[in-house]
C-alpha cells in the first residue's frame, strides 16, 4: 500500500528495518522502528551510542551508504507517499526542500573552501532554480534570521567559531522552508551557553514556520525543553514511546527508568548514581527476545524467549516490556 | 590461581592474536594483487640469490659466434652485442638492482626517519635548521640532484647508492615529521610524560611505533623507485657501470639496436617492470591495510 | 583536614604568532585533602591548561603551587619525578589517551617499571590487582585498545594514573566521551576509589550536573579567569556571579512542569589573545559597568563562597 490518508501525518516512518554488512557481519542496526510526526511537532528520538537512531534519520533521506548499509524493511511515508518507491530523481527534490537534515559535527559540516554565504545560496539555487544574485538576498536573510550579521556572508567556515557554525548549518537547513527537519544531536559539540542559544533560535524557527522536527539525542534535557513527543531507542527498537507527559512523569520501560537514574541530579543529594549494568548490545549479535533482558532486573525466561510486542499503557503511550503495568 | 610464569606464558602466546601487526597480516593476505605482488617479488629475490646456481651461462662470457641472437632453446632471452646470455645477465642484473634498492631504503629510510623524528619531537630551532635544509635538497629535482652527486662522485654501484640515498632522505624526514607532531598532540604521549618516562622512552616505544605505517608503504615504494632510479643512472651512464649487467645499464646499450633487435631492449625492460610493479602492488596493499580505519 | 594542595595566583601564558595567549590568568584556590574540587567552564576557559599546569605537563608561566605546604612551582630532575608520582592525571578521550600498541597490561604496568622501584613480580602482581580494582576481567590482560569499548579503556586509564599511589589526581572530562549509561559506572568507581584510598580529585568538566554530583568545591572559571568559587551544593542553591547564573541556567531541564526563564547570553566568546585588562565576562554581561574593566578581586561572600565581581553587591 503506497499511498496512506494524508491528512494524518506528515511523515510516518513504518516497521523499517536496516542491517549493514561489514566483513561478513550482519549488524542489524535498526529493527523494526516506527513512530510518526505531525506538522508542526517535535520528536525526540533518545538512546545512546549505536542504538540506530542516525541510521534511522539517513534511512528517511535515502543517504545511507549502499553498501555495507541496506533498508531491507518498511517504509517512510511523507505526506502518503511512500519515499522509498521514489526514484532517485523524485528524492532529490525532497532532500534540501521538504526534508533538511543538520548533522552533529559543525566543524565538518562545512566546506572550507567556500563562503558560508555561498554554501546558504547553493541550497536555495538547487531547489529554485534562480541566478546566484537573486539568492544572495534571500541567503543574506536566513543568516540575520538565525543572528548572523549579513554582512559576514563572504567569510570562511574557518572565521566562524563552532556555535556560529552550526547556526550557519541551521540557516543551510532551513533555507527551503522545509517541512520536516531531522537534527542529528545538533548542539551536543557545543558549550552550555552556546547550546541555549541554538535550541533557543531552532524553537523560535519552529514556531515561526510550523517545521515539524525530529531531534535525536541521547540528553533528556534537551528533549524535555524541545520536544513534544519522545520515542526511546534500545539497539534498533523503539522501547517505549509517548507525549513528554507520558515519559518524564510516568517512565515505564526498565531501559528508561535506567536513563533516567543514571545521570546525577540537578537538585536532589545522591552519594551514588544507579547505573545501568552492563554493555549496551553488539549490533551484530543481539540478545534473543528483548534485547534489554541481559541487563534488566526484572528479567525472567519469557523475556529471553521471543520478541516483545509494544503494549498501550495508556493512550498513546507505548511500552515494549512484558513487565510493566503489572506488580514488581 | 595460576602462578606468575604460568600466566606470562598464556599471556605472551596470546598476545600476538589480535596486535595490530596480526590485523595488518591479516588484511594484507585477503588482498590478491598485493599477494601477487608478493609471490612475484619472492620469486625474483629467489633466482637473485640463487642465481650462480640457475643461470645457463656466465655472465660475462662474450661469444662472437652468436651475438644479436634471439630468443631461443639455447638462450632463453636471446643474445646481446656481445654474444652474452641476456637471461643469465638478468639474474645477476636482480641482484644489483634489488641491492641497490634495498641499500638505498635502508639507509635514506634510517637517515630520514631518525632526523625527521628528532625534528618534530624537539621542535624549536633544531626543526626549523633541518627544514630548511630539506628544502633546500628537495627543490632540486631528485633525478638531477642524484645526477649531480653521482656525476661528482664518479660512477660504480656504491656512489649510485650514496646519490640515491641521498637524494630520498628528506622524503622520510619529512613524512615521519608529520607523523611526530600529529601523534605528539595524542593524550598517551601526555600520558608517558605524566609518568615519568624519558623522552627518548617516547619517542621510542609510544611515537615512532604508531608512525610507522606511513613509512612502511613509503620503503615499499622507495625501493621501487630506488631500482628506476638506479636504472636511469646506469641509462645515462652513471651508476653501475657496463660490463656489470645491471638492467639499465643494459637497456642504455641495447638503445642503439632497438629497431633490429628488439629483444634486446624488451627483455631489460619488461624486467624492470614486473619489478617495479610487483611493488606497487604490495606497497598499495601495505597502504590499505594500514589504513588507520584500523580503529574499528 | 590540611590543605593538600594550594594555587596562589596561578599563571599560564602561550606565545602564539598573533600575542600571548593568557590561558590561566591569577587562579587562587586550595584544595583538601580527601576531597574533590571541581573545575568548570566553556570552551577556552582553560580548565585543562589549569589540570596540566598544577601537575607540571606545562610549566607555569607565574603564581606558586604549593603541594601538602611544600612549594613546587619550579621543580626539575629527581623532584619533579616525586611530585608526578604523587600528580597524576586520568584523561578525557578513551580513544586518543592510551597507545594503540599497547595491551592493558602494558599501559598499567607501564609506571609501575618507569619508577624503578619494583621488582618484576612486584609488577605483575599490583598490575593485577589494579586491574580488580577497576573492574577490568583479568582476560582482558592481552587486549588491545581497539579491541574494548570507551568504558573500559577509560578503567584502564583510571588504572594507569592510580598505578604509583598517587595522592592527587586531575580527572580531566573523565567522563564527557562515554555513555549515559556507562558515565554513571566509572563516576561510582571514581567515588568508590576515592573513598578506599583517601585520594584528593580535580574534578574538570562541562558537565554541571557530573560536577555537582562528585564536587565538594566547585571553581567556576571563564576565559582563563576564577569567576567564583563556592561548596558544591551552594554553588547550585545560590549562584552569585552572573556568568555562573547564565551558565546554570543554560542547563537543559528535565523537571518539564516547571519550566524557568533561561539567561540567553549575548555575543560570543572574546579571544584569549592580548585580552584588555579587567573582568572578561564584562562584554556579555547584562550588569557589566565601568569598574569592570579593571582587575578584578576575589572577596568571600559567604563561608567559602568566593566571587570575582565588582557589582556583586548590587546584582543580589
Amino acid at each position: 500500500m503506497n499511498e496512506i490518508k494524508k491528512e494524518e501525518y506528515l511523515l510516518s516512518v513504518k516497521d523499517l528495518e536496516v542491517q549493514y554488512t561489514a566483513g561478513g557481519e550482519v549488524i542489524r542496526a535498526v529493527n523494526g522502528i516506527s513512530f510518526d510526526i505531525r506538522k508542526g511537532e517535535t520528536l525526540g528520538l533518545v538512546g545512546e551510542t549505536g542504538a540506530g537512531k542516525t541510521t534511522v534519520a539517513k534511512s528517511i533521506l535515502r543517504i545511507l551508504p549502499d553498501p555495507p548499509a541496506k533498508v531491507v524493511g518498511g517504509a517512510v511515508y511523507l505526506e502518503g507517499k511512500n519515499i522509498f518507491k521514489m526514484s532517485e530523481k523524485e528524492v532529490r527534490k525532497i532532500r534540501g526542500k521538504k526534508i533538511s537534515m543538520v548533522f552533529q559535527d559543525p566543524m565538518t559540516a562545512l566546506n572550507p573552501v567556500y563562503t558560508i554565504g555561498d554554501q546558504i545560496a547553493e541550497v536555495i539555487r538547487v531547489h529554485e532554480n534562480i541566478k546566484k544574485k537573486e539568492a544572495y538576498p534571500k541567503a543574506a536573510a536566513l543568516l540575520e534570521m538565525v543572528g548572523i550579521p549579513a554582512e559576514r556572508y563572504s567569510e570562511y567556515p574557518h572565521q566562524f567559531s563552532g556555535g556560529m557554525k552550526q547556526r550557519v548549518v541551521i540557516a543551510m537547513a532551513l533555507a527551503c522552508n522545509p517541512e520536516v527537519l531531522l537534527a542529528d544531536e545538533p548542539t551536543t559539540a557545543l558549550d552550555v551557553t552556546i547550546q541555549a542559544q541554538v535550541l533557543d533560535m531552532i524553537g523560535k524557527l519552529k514556531t515561526e514556520f510550523h517545521t515539524s522536527m525530529i531531534m535525536i539525542t541521547h540528553d533528556l534535557g534537551i528533549v524535555a525543553e524541545v520536544c513534544d513527543k519522545v520515542a526511546i531507542v534500545y539497539a534498533g527498537e523503539v522501547v517505549e514511546s509517548g507525549t513528554i507527559e507520558d515519559i518524564y512523569d510516568h517512565p515505564s520501560h526498565p531501559y528508561t527508568l535506567g536513563l533516567f537514574s543514571s545521570v546525577p541530579s540537578l537538585t536532589t543529594e545522591e552519594t551514588r548514581l544507579r547505573p545501568i549494568p552492563g554493555m549496551p548490545p553488539n549490533p551484530a549479535d543481539l540478545p534473543s527476545g528483548c534485547c534489554f533482558h541481559p541487563r534488566c532486573e526484572r528479567a525472567c525466561e519469557e523475556c529471553k524467549e521471543n520478541r516483545i510486542p509494544l503494549t498501550e499503557l495508556t493512550p498513546g503511550h507505548y511500552v515494549r516490556c512484558l513487565k510493566t503495568g503489572k506488580e514488581v | 590461581m595460576q602462578s606468575i610464569k604460568e600466566q606470562k606464558a598464556g599471556t605472551a602466546q596470546k598476545r600476538k592474536k589480535n596486535s595490530m601487526m596480526r590485523i595488518m597480516m591479516r588484511r594484507l593476505r585477503k588482498n590478491r594483487l598485493a599477494m601477487l605482488g608478493l609471490a612475484i617479488l619472492i620469486v625474483i629475490v629467489l633466482l637473485a640469490v640463487f642465481a650462480p646456481y640457475i643461470s645457463p651461462y656466465d655472465y660475462s662470457k662474450t661469444d662472437f659466434s652468436s651475438t644479436f641472437q634471439g630468443p631461443s632453446a639455447a638462450h632463453w632471452f636471446g643474445t646481446d652485442e656481445l654474444g652474452r646470455d641476456i637471461f643469465s645477465r638478468l639474474l645477476y642484473g636482480a641482484r644489483y638492482s634489488l641491492s641497490i634498492g634495498l641499500t638505498t631504503v635502508a639507509i635514506s629510510a634510517a637517515c630520514g626517519v631518525a632526523l625527521g623524528a628528532i625534528a618534530g619531537y624537539v621542535g624549536g630551532k633544531f626543526d626549523m635548521i633541518l627544514m630548511r635544509v630539506l628544502d633546500v635538497f628537495q627543490a632540486l629535482p631528485g633525478m638531477i640532484l642524484a645526477i649531480a652527486i653521482a656525476a661528482t662522485l664518479g660512477g660504480g654501484m656504491s656512489n649510485c647508492v650514496i646519490s640515491l640515498a641521498i637524494s630520498s632522505i628528506p622524503g622520510y624526514a619529512r613524512m615521519t615529521r608529520a607523523s611526530i607532531l600529529n601523534i605528539r598532540q595524542m593524550e598517551y604521549v601526555e600520558a608517558a610524560a605524566s609518568i615519568n618516562a624519558k623522552s627518548s622512552r617516547i619517542i621510542i616505544r609510544h611515537i615512532l611505533p604508531n608512525a610507522l605505517s606511513p613509512i612502511i608503504v613509503q620503503a615499499t615504494m622507495g625501493v621501487a623507485g630506488a631500482i628506476l632510479a638506479a636504472a636511469s643512472l646506469s641509462f645515462v651512464g652513471l651508476g653501475v657501470q657496463a660490463p656489470n649487467p645491471e638492467w639499465g645499464a643494459m637497456l642504455s646499450a641495447a638503445r642503439n639496436y632497438i629497431r633490429n633487435y628488439p629483444h634486446m631492449v624488451i627483455t631489460p625492460g619488461v624486467t624492470i617492470m614486473i619489478t617495479i610493479l610487483s611493488l606497487n602492488m604490495l606497497g598499495d596493499g601495505l597502504r590499505d591495510a594500514l589504513d588507520p580505519r584500523l580503529k574499528d | 583536614m590540611e590543605n593538600i594542595l594550594e594555587v596562589q595566583h596561578l599563571k599560564k601564558y602561550f606565545d602564539t604568532s598573533r600575542g600571548k595567549l593568557h590561558a590561566v590568568d591569577d587562579v587562587t584556590f586550595s584544595v583538601k585533602r580527601g576531597q574533590t574540587i571541581g573545575v568548570v567552564g566553556e570552551s577556552g576557559c582553560g580548565k585543562s591548561t589549569l589540570g596540566r599546569t598544577i601537575i607540571h605537563l606545562l610549566e607555569s608561566t607565574g603564581g606558586k603551587i604549593l603541594f601538602n605546604g611544600e612549594d613546587i612551582t619550579k621543580v626539575d630532575g629527581a623532584k619533579l619525578r616525586e611530585v608526578r608520582e604523587n600528580m597524576q592525571i586520568i584523561f578525557q578521550d578513551p580513544y586518543s589517551s592510551l597507545n594503540p600498541r599497547f595491551t592493558v597490561h602494558d599501559t598499567i604496568r607501564e609506571p609501575l617499571a618507569l619508577s624503578g622501584r619494583f621488582t618484576k613480580e612486584e609488577i605483575e602482581e599490583q598490575t593485577a590487582l589494579l586491574m580488580e580494582k577497576v573492574g577490568l576481567a583479568s582476560r582482558l590482560n592481552i587486549s588491545y585498545p581497539h579491541e574494548l569499548d570507551g568504558g573500559r579503556r577509560q578503567r584502564i586509564g583510571v588504572a594507569r594514573a592510580l598505578a604509583l599511589n598517587p595522592q592527587f589526581v586531575v580527572c580531566d572530562e573523565p567522563v564527557s566521551a562515554l555513555d549515559v549509561s556507562i558515565q554513571a559506572q566509572i563516576l561510582n568507581l571514581m567515588r568508590d576509589l576515592q573513598e578506599a584510598q583517601q585520594l584528593t580529585y580535580m574534578f574538570i568538566t562541562h558537565d554541571l550536573s557530573v560536577v555537582r554530583f562528585i564536587s565538594d568545591t566547585i571553581c567556576v572559571m571563564y576565559l582563563g579567569q576564577l569567576v567564583e568559587t563556592s561548596p558544591a551544593k551552594e554553588l547550585f542553591r545560590n549562584p552569585l556571579h552572573p556568568y555562573t547564573k547564565a551558565l546554570l541556567s543554560a542547563i537543559p531541564s528535565t523537571d518539564i512542569h516547571n519550566r524557568k526563564q533561561r539567561i540567553i547570553l549575548k555575543g560570543e566568546i572574546a579571544s584569549p589573545i592580548n585580552p584588555k585588562p579587567g573582568c572578561r565576562f564584562a562584554a556579555r554581561c547584562s550588569y557589566a559597568c565601568e569598574k569592570c574593566f579593571e582587575p578584578q578581586k576575589l572577596e568571600e561572600m559567604s563561608a567559602e563562597h568566593f566571587v570575582s565581581c565588582c557589582r556583586i553587591r548590587e546584582i543580589g
